[in-house]
């Protein structure tokens, strides 16, 4: 402490301080020397670092502070609350991220098969019942006689605009393709062969191939074809007749 | 306690220390920087264990960094700014002179801290607890070199705001 009296030691030693040079032992005589020491004879520079020193040094009373139990068993009680609401969290956002997942799976790998064309419903089954009436003029059965083979026979439409109204446009603006229109031509062929099991078609270029046959196994073939004149229309041709039935 | 084994207690405790802030402060969504609460927990170790207060310094470590961080927690949910500066022990004085004087000396002494980063406050603070340069470097994990220029660049700023702030 006699040093710290002399002025040149002592602010030699000020200048290392605040250089951070000095050791703590160093700093705390320092703190002793400016505590026990009126301000008043001091310089202005020393008043300022009286202040720093005294203002600075010392044990700091918090940091002895021994821990709290309670804070401790808060902690605790604060870490597990806020990690069951982060595992919910975490349930929630896994759970709807896997369905998620599941959603574009089946998307992707179960996509709408188109179903083939033999499995379509039948006619009968697409067009109700009630509102089917022929679109034939023919009144009877044409017989084998009558469509002569070799020899052409005209289904006209006269009845068409009553039978299937709600088709109407449709069918004016398809006059000329009445041959692609499959289920229209079963229809016919069924009114034209009641009495056949099976009725079979199958298209041939322009024209369409069709098999009949009947119950005792015979089957007759005709070909269908628009009709010539440009009416809506069309012609059937008798081909040929088989005592049993047979694959064309 | 020598530097030594202090340095060897500090390797082996400031991850879990550090791994226990961090995880407090991201449950709970808090400001501040775990490695801050790391060197005040160490901080306030080497305080105890240089008094021989300690028996099991890694258990005691843990229950100070858990309490520091309730600590924050509660400031936060304050939304208090703490002020780390001179003891309160320091404002009371026996009369009423001495009691003005000490509060006058903490109120420059605070502003003077106020324009201290985060950093040289801390070391200041472990300065002045009797920290020398290679703990306060062990402490805040860098070298003794940076330490000294930190609290150099430090004290020499406080010494201006005290001078010129003087009345």
């Amino acid at each position: 402490m006699n040093d710290m009296n002399n002025k040149a030691t002592r602010m030699g030693l000020v200048e290392r301080y605040l250089e951070a040079e000095t050791s703590p032992e160093e700093e705390r005589l320092l703190a002793g020397f400016y505590n026990s020491c009126k301000a008043d004879g001091l310089s202005e520079e020393e008043k300022a670092v009286r202040l720093l020193i005294l203002g600075t040094h010392g044990e700091d009373a918090a940091a002895t502070l021994e821990p709290s139990a309670d804070k401790e068993q808060e902690y605790d009680r604060l870490m597990k609350t806020r990690a069951v609401l982060s595992v919910r969290w975490k349930t929630a956002i896994t759970t709807a991220a896997i369905g998620l997942a599941a959603a574009v799976a089946l998307a992707l790998f179960l996509p709408v098969q188109p179903r083939p064309e033999s499995s379509r419903p039948q006619f009968s089954a697409t067009v109700p019942e009630k509102t089917y009436q022929p679109a034939v003029s023919v009144q009877t059965q044409p017989t084998i006689t009558e469509v002569a083979e070799g020899k052409a026979t005209t289904i006209r439409m006269e009845k068409r605009e009553k039978a299937c109204p709600k088709r109407e446009s449709a069918e004016q603006s398809d006059k000329n393709t009445l041959i692609t229109d499959i289920g229209r031509l079963y229809l016919w062929a069924g009114e034209l062969f009641p009495d056949c099991e099976k009725i079979e078609m199958e298209r041939k270029g322009d024209a369409m191939l069709l098999t009949t046959t009947r119950a005792d196994g015979s089957q007759r073939f005709y070909i269908m074809t628009e009709d010539a004149t440009g009416k809506p229309g069309i012609q059937i041709t008798a081909l040929a007749e088989t005592d049993r039935q047979s694959t064309y | 306690m020598n530097q030594d084994e202090f340095e060897h207690f500090v390797a082996s405790v400031r991850p879990r220390l550090h791994a226990l802030c961090l995880r407090f402060l991201a449950r709970t969504n808090g400001q501040a920087d775990a490695e801050d609460l790391v060197q005040e927990t160490l901080l306030r170790m080497w305080t105890l264990m240089k008094a021989k207060l300690v028996d099991n310094p890694e258990a005691m470590a843990i229950r100070m960094a858990k309490n520091l961080c309730i600590d924050h927690y509660r400031l936060s949910s304050r939304r208090h700014t703490p002020v780390q500066g001179v003891p309160e022990e320091q404002t009371t004085g026996s009369n009423p002179e001495q009691e003005l004087m000490a509060r006058e000396l903490k109120e420059r002494i605070d502003a003077a801290l106020e324009e201290l980063t985060e950093a040289q406050r801390r070391m200041v603070r472990m300065k002045g607890a009797g920290m020398d340069n290679g703990e306060i470097a062990v402490v805040c994990n860098t070298s003794r070199d940076c330490v000294k220029s930190t609290l150099c660049a430090a004290r020499r700023k406080m010494m201006n705001r005290l001078k010129g702030g003087k009345t």
